[in-house]
């Protein structure tokens, strides 16, 4: 594990023994046991429907578990907090009644006009503050969603998909914005997708749900410092693993 | 950049306001036309220039500007104090599945019903004056803000709500922040129905309870007329009602409603940026 | 153009709307009245109800409308849906000032009329404070212009109550004073009166023949002109039919108030009561309009005077 961005200390985020059934009785997954070491970016890797998204939201405490606990820096939470924001695909994330400034500074109580100068140009929105989300592209509105969760100063992001609906070249670009702020930030990021490469891209640790509900053991991302698709590597890492779990393409 | 919307649409709905001038007028000749026709009973029609010189007469020397005033301080008042209550009671009934199911039945039960239908039981609460002609008001406007307020409400996108747990909002934080400006078109959807219903309710109430004061407003005009048989008197006052209905619903509410649309982008949402 | 032929339709479809505005009860053999409900209407109604208009003028359908008050009765008069109807002078004084082409025909009832209080401390028309509302049926009517009469005579000012009037209808305005209202005092007739009168503290601080200064009839009989002049011999019936009435209430009181029991919704007892007291008394000769018509006309509400022989049908 690249020790860049790890730091000491108790997991950010730790997860034990947690169950979670759909309303009908059954399990969407069952004593699972997940750790995510402060500072560091773990994917959780996974075919769709496989419940990765409900684990986000039971990260977030947004849903309740029938077993198990969830602990932020060693200690226990059950309701949710804005240290942990929740950010997901959905197109309809911010507020429309509020222009992007207004809604990257709600969740600050007081509001200063420079804290949000700060926030728009970090996304790459230095021009847009005055505009209203309608008037926004979908990659645009990821950018502000992502600048409104850093206005509340979290200790952790938890991302579900947040690039999934957007096409390859502004994915592309909000990965270094995201990789900027977590450097900027040191931010602790769980980041869920099905996507390999964005998982090779991004993650410290890659952890693989599979569609039972059964997690694999962390990996670590074997590019290194180095996780950027020009790296020779690059190709070879990504057909390795969609082999290990069966995520051929085609 | 700029949300540009389609010329097209701008023009049409230009034409379409020159046409209801044109109509309007069509419609004046016709009532001269059939007057001078069939010569009916000026009593019953009587001559456009009466009326019209009844209405010069009503606004510079009459009560009719001050009865107008006093009609649409009350009506406003009514709603405003009607869009309060409503947002409390929505407050209330999102506090757990009692209170929702149990104001969702008053309000089913009391929607339908015509304030005047209360009159005796009005008189008896509020008596007869401008407390009682308020709660007719209130009635009108309440139960059409709240079903729609709470529809608002429960159409919510799940993200926003989901935000406010994140943020630890309180409830009438969440109300105030989220779920208020989250429903806002629904809002005013309710306040456009509650405003038509209140300012009907209003002229009736008038007409049957008498005049609210001792100017009275467009309702006590309109049966002051009547009981007094000043015909022209008469037409003009239902021409101020029916005008003052018509500007408020369509030149304020609609345009209203149609700009907060379109700040949320939802009718024609054309003007997306590229990245 | 779309809009010319639009309109081109318009004026076709026109005739068909003048004939619904002006359509006249064409059939000779049908006449149609507008009953009201209230003790003082009882001639018309006793009449109705025991088949004289039908004896009176037989072979003639009569067709029986229900009129909320003058007003309604004087439009459908003018629409030419009603042949005639009942009411008190003032509203068929106002009615032939502006034009209406209508004649009074018969006396139909006098009443007690009154002004009930339950403000304590006032006793005449002088002691009513200036926040005091005063609850009557509407401006124009009987009542309100009884009022303004006594106003005028005792206080000098005929208009001096005119701000503080709420127009109230009979049973609304007995709820107002029974519930303790801002309403203090009532201008009402017969049977309201009677009930007001029965709540603790109320008393009558103004009779109508007090306010007007003398004997006056409080509901008349009302036809329009038309009718008058094309259908003689059903007018003389109808006219028959309700002196019928009349004299079979005056002369029986305990046998109608029997009979009116039921139509009324009252104890039997009770309608006797006011049948036997002097509160209402039927028929007779037209009292009282050219003292109304010279006070209404001094006070504006009419503008045209005109002779007795055209107010009254003789």
């Amino acid at each position: 594990m690249s020790n860049r961005s790890v730091y000491p200390g108790p997991a950010a985020l730790e997860m034990k023994d947690i169950t979670r059934r759909w309303p009908g009785g059954e399990p969407v997954f069952s004593n699972l046991y997940l750790s995510i070491p402060r500072g560091s970016i773990c994917c959780l890797l996974g075919p769709s429907g496989c419940g990765k998204s409900t684990l986000l939201r039971c990260a977030a405490s947004l849903d309740t578990m029938e077993t198990g606990e969830t602990l932020v820096s060693g200690e226990a939470v059950s309701t949710p907090s804005p240290e942990r924001q929740l950010i997901l695909q959905d197109d309809r994330q911010l507020f429309p009644w509020l222009n992007i400034s207004e809604n990257i500074l709600f969740p600050v109580r007081r509001s200063t006009a420079g804290s949000a100068e700060g926030l728009l140009e970090m996304v790459g929105l230095a021009d847009s503050g005055s505009l209203y989300p309608s008037q926004l592209s979908g990659g645009m509105k990821q950018r502000a969603v992502l600048a409104r969760s850093l206005a509340a100063e979290p200790e952790i992001l938890l991302l579900d998909e947040p690039f999934g609906a957007l096409d390859s070249e502004i994915r592309k670009r909000l990965h270094r914005v995201l990789l900027d702020i977590h450097r900027k930030r040191k931010l602790t990021i769980l980041l869920v997708t099905h996507d390999v490469n964005e998982a090779l891209i991004l993650a410290d640790t890659i952890i693989y749900m599979d569609s039972s509900g059964k997690l694999s053991q962390p990996e670590v991302n074997p590019l290194g410092d180095e996780r950027n698709m020009e790296n020779p590597q690059f190709f070879q890492a990504t057909m390795k693993m969609r082999k290990r779990y069966g995520l051929l393409i085609g | 950049m700029k949300n540009s919307f389609s010329p097209d649409t701008e023009g049409n709905s230009y034409r379409h306001r020159h046409h209801r001038w044109l109509w309007l007028a069509g419609l004046l000749v016709l009532w001269e036309l059939i007057r001078r026709i069939s010569g009916v009973n000026p009593l019953l029609m009587p001559p456009l220039g009466d009326i019209l010189m009844e209405l010069v007469h009503g606004i510079f020397k009459g009560m009719l500007v001050r009865r107008w005033l006093l009609s649409m301080a009350l009506v406003c008042g009514g709603l405003a104090a009607g869009t309060v209550l409503a947002m409390i009671l929505v407050v209330i009934s999102s506090t757990g599945r009692g209170a929702s199911s149990f104001l969702s039945l008053i309000s089913s039960l009391m929607h339908p019903l015509p304030g005047l239908a209360l009159l005796p039981l009005v008189i008896l609460w509020f008596g007869t004056g401008t407390p009682a002609v308020l709660f007719i008001i209130i009635h009108a406007v309440l139960w059409p803000i709240f079903v729609n307020l709470e529809s608002g409400v429960r159409s919510l996108a799940p993200a926003w709500t989901g935000y406010a747990r994140i943020l630890k909002l309180g409830r009438w934080e969440t109300f105030i922040r989220i779920s208020l400006p989250g429903s806002f078109p629904h809002l005013i959807s309710g306040i456009r129905t509650g405003w038509a219903r209140s300012w009907r309710a209003f002229i009736a109430a008038e007409m049957v309870f008498g005049a609210v004061g001792i100017l009275g407003g467009l309702g006590w005009q309109l049966f002051e007329s009547r009981v007094m048989m000043d015909t022209p008197a008469l037409y003009s006052a239902l021409l101020v009602v029916m005008l003052t209905g018509m500007a408020m619903e369509e030149i304020i509410l609609a345009r209203w409603e149609n700009r907060v649309r379109r700040k949320w982008g939802e009718p024609g949402d054309t003007g997306m940026a590229a990245e | 153009m779309k809009l010319i032929k639009k309109l081109v339709i318009c004026i076709i479809i026109s005739p068909l709307m003048i004939f619904f505005f002006t359509s006249c009860t064409e059939d000779k053999r049908t006449v149609t009245l507008a009953e009201q409900y209230g003790l003082a209407y009882a001639p018309v109604s006793a009449a109705r109800l025991k088949g004289w208009f039908k004896e009176e003028v037989p072979e003639t359908e009569f067709k029986w409308q229900t009129a909320g008050n003058a007003a309604t009765v004087r439009e459908s008069i003018l629409a030419g849906k009603l042949d005639g109807g009942f009411m008190g002078i003032p509203p068929y004084l106002i009615g032939k000032d502006r034009g209406m082409k209508w004649t009074a025909a018969a006396a139909v009832a006098r009443a007690e009329l009154g002004l009930v209080t339950v403000q304590p401390g006032v006793d005449t028309l002088g002691d009513i404070p200036e926040n005091m509302r005063i609850a009557l049926p509407q401006p124009g009517s009987i009542q309100h212009i009884l009022l303004a009469m006594a106003a005028d005579r005792e206080l000098g000012d005929a208009g001096i109550f005119d701000n503080r009037l709420i127009t109230l209808s009979h049973p609304d305005g007995l709820t107002a004073l029974m519930a303790g209202t801002e309403v203090k005092a009532h201008f009402t007739s017969p049977p309201y009166l009677q009930k007001e009168l029965m709540i603790p503290g109320a008393r009558l601080i103004l009779d109508g023949n007090e306010a007007f200064g003398g004997e006056f009839t409080f509901i008349i009989a009302v036809f329009s002109d038309d009718f008058i002049k094309s259908h003689p011999e059903e007018l003389a019936g109808v006219r028959r039919a309700i002196q019928r009435g009349a004299d079979w209430l005056n002369e029986n009181p305990d046998e109608a108030a029997a009979f009116l029991a039921d139509y009324y919704r009252m104890e039997e007892s009770e309608l006797s009561r006011i049948f036997h007291s002097a509160a209402l008394s039927y028929g007779g000769d037209i009292l009282g309009m050219e003292d109304f018509q010279d006070f209404m006309l001094k006070r504006g509400y009419l503008k045209n005077g005109l002779q007795d022989e055209e107010l009254i049908l003789p």
